[in-house]
């Protein structure tokens, strides 16, 4: 390798090292990625990524039904598995496995909506919900239909209701 | 809307990967120094950099996950190899440090999404002393520059996304971890520090603000310490200064987040803007400060340096 080629590769480097934290800032803020990962440099800047997850169904007499944590061990572990991708990949990862897994235990239900709530520091400094997801699933003759998806920032929310 | 992207983009390529001329450049150069140990200083780096990617790979050891499988079969035995073979004979350091940068660059790969910042530092730092190695000044440039820049951003970040205004990511360390709460919960009335480990950082809980000045500037000063710092690394009238607070900030975050792994590595990076033999000296007790670090926390999980 010339000098030359050297030196223009490790301009470039620099150049990328400069520029990435301002698109992984990006990522943090638009797609509620982990501010902790992905080269951003922006350890210790929030406290640890945290989420919950609220799992609802509508049931053939259209009924809303709250599932709680009455679950399979193969839907808690979707569950748990989706909540630890959420964390750290933010809305890039969708809970599709949760929602198969919805169908194989409640085939009965006519929808599924999974709630993801980010908890973290609100902008009064209390421990609330943060960001707001919500995927709305239909059952289409026994498979699952497209994803609905509405997301939200959520300002200084710490109650528990309002969740759908 | 892609417009403005594409031409900045094309320019940043014609003014770097493109570029004809060495004055386009020359800004690598503003980190560079006349620096008389320039090779002892990259090889003790190169020497670092070998145990520090070995001592690392210790935390998989433990790891009981597919990574901690990996880890024992493939990461770490090549690692060890690397190590020996490079600082047993001189001549296949340089090799040794590729093979340690391929290591660590499939150990990057397995762990994907979820691998540290300290593991892609270490990445970095083996891309630089990987590719420069027929060239240490500008490899030394290199390193510093991304040194400046892990600094600068450090602050940067917390500026924007953090919440160190009120003091409230602090708080909340306090609430939720034993390990800051012995560092900070000195700087607090024993009340406000009762009251946030009642809290325990749980849902619901709040505000986290405190109105204890000292502690507000404390919380601010990091930030703006941070960013200040970067900036004052690139003005060689200003290194000597910046590179001891720097020294200091490190040490001081280190007092309570207790990561060794990242710590030595950058106190070290730091160093390599002082132009002094001391500061190469100094490279095996850091490594050996990281080797015991990991043993340390393989035989007393609990005791976490890491």
């Amino acid at each position: 390798m010339s000098a030359l080629s050297r030196r223009r590769i490790v301009a470039g480097l620099i150049v990328l090292y400069l520029v990435w934290p301002l698109i992984q800032q990006q990522l943090v803020r638009v797609y509620r990625v982990n501010p902790w990962k992905f080269a951003g440099w922006a350890m210790y800047t929030a406290p640890n990524a945290r989420v919950r997850i609220h799992l609802f169904g509508v049931d053939t007499t259209e009924q809303v039904v709250h599932l709680g944590w009455r679950m399979s061990s193969g839907l808690r572990s979707a569950v748990f598995e989706y909540a630890h991708s959420r964390r750290t990949l933010g809305l890039f990862v969708q809970p599709e496995p949760i929602a198969n897994q919805l169908l194989i235990d409640r085939p009965d239900f006519r929808e599924w909506t999974i709630v993801v709530e980010q908890v973290g520091l609100t902008p009064r400094n209390h421990f609330g919900v943060i960001h707001r997801s919500r995927y709305r699933y239909a059952n289409v003759a026994g498979k699952l239909g497209p994803v609905e998806v509405r997301s939200q920032l959520e300002a200084d929310r710490v109650q528990e209701n309002d969740i759908m | 809307m892609g417009c403005w992207w594409h031409e900045s983009l094309a320019l940043l390529y014609a003014h770097t990967v493109k570029s004809e001329s060495p004055d386009l450049l020359s800004f690598v150069d503003w980190m560079s120094c006349s620096d008389p140990y320039e090779d002892a200083r990259f090889d003790s780096l190169q020497s670092f950099m070998l145990l520090a990617v070995l001592a690392h790979s210790g935390v998989l050891l433990a790891d009981e996950g597919p990574l901690g499988d990996v880890g024992r079969t493939i990461i770490t035995p090549l690692l060890l190899v690397s190590a020996v073979v490079g600082l047993g004979w001189r001549r296949f350091k340089p090799y040794c440090v590729m093979l340690t940068f391929g290591v660590t660059s499939f150990w990057l790969v397995q762990a994907w999404p979820r691998f540290a910042n300290h593991l892609f530092l270490e990445w970095s730092v083996l891309l630089f002393l990987s590719l420069c190695r027929g060239d240490t000044r500008l490899g030394l440039a290199a390193l510093r520059w991304l040194t400046a820049i892990v600094l600068f951003y450090s602050g940067f970040q917390k500026l924007i996304l953090g919440h160190y205004f009120e003091g409230q990511f602090f708080l909340v360390q306090i609430a939720s971890s034993p390990k800051f709460r012995v560092v900070f919960e000195m700087l607090l009335p024993e009340d406000e520090v009762a009251r946030l480990v009642e809290w325990g950082a749980q849902f619901g809980t709040g505000p986290y603000e405190t109105a204890d000045t000292f502690f507000l500037i404390l919380s601010n000063s990091i930030w703006i310490g941070e960013m200040m710092l970067g900036i004052l690394l690139f003005f060689p009238k200003f290194r000597n200064l910046a590179l001891v607070i720097a020294i200091g900030l490190v040490a001081g975050i280190e007092v309570g987040a207790r990561e060794l792994v990242f710590g030595c590595l950058f106190t070290l990076l730091i160093l390599n803007f002082h132009q002094g033999r001391n500061a190469i000296a100094v490279w095996p007790i850091f490594a050996a400060i990281q080797l015991l670090s990991v043993a340390i926390r393989l035989v007393m999980p609990d005791l976490r340096f890491n």
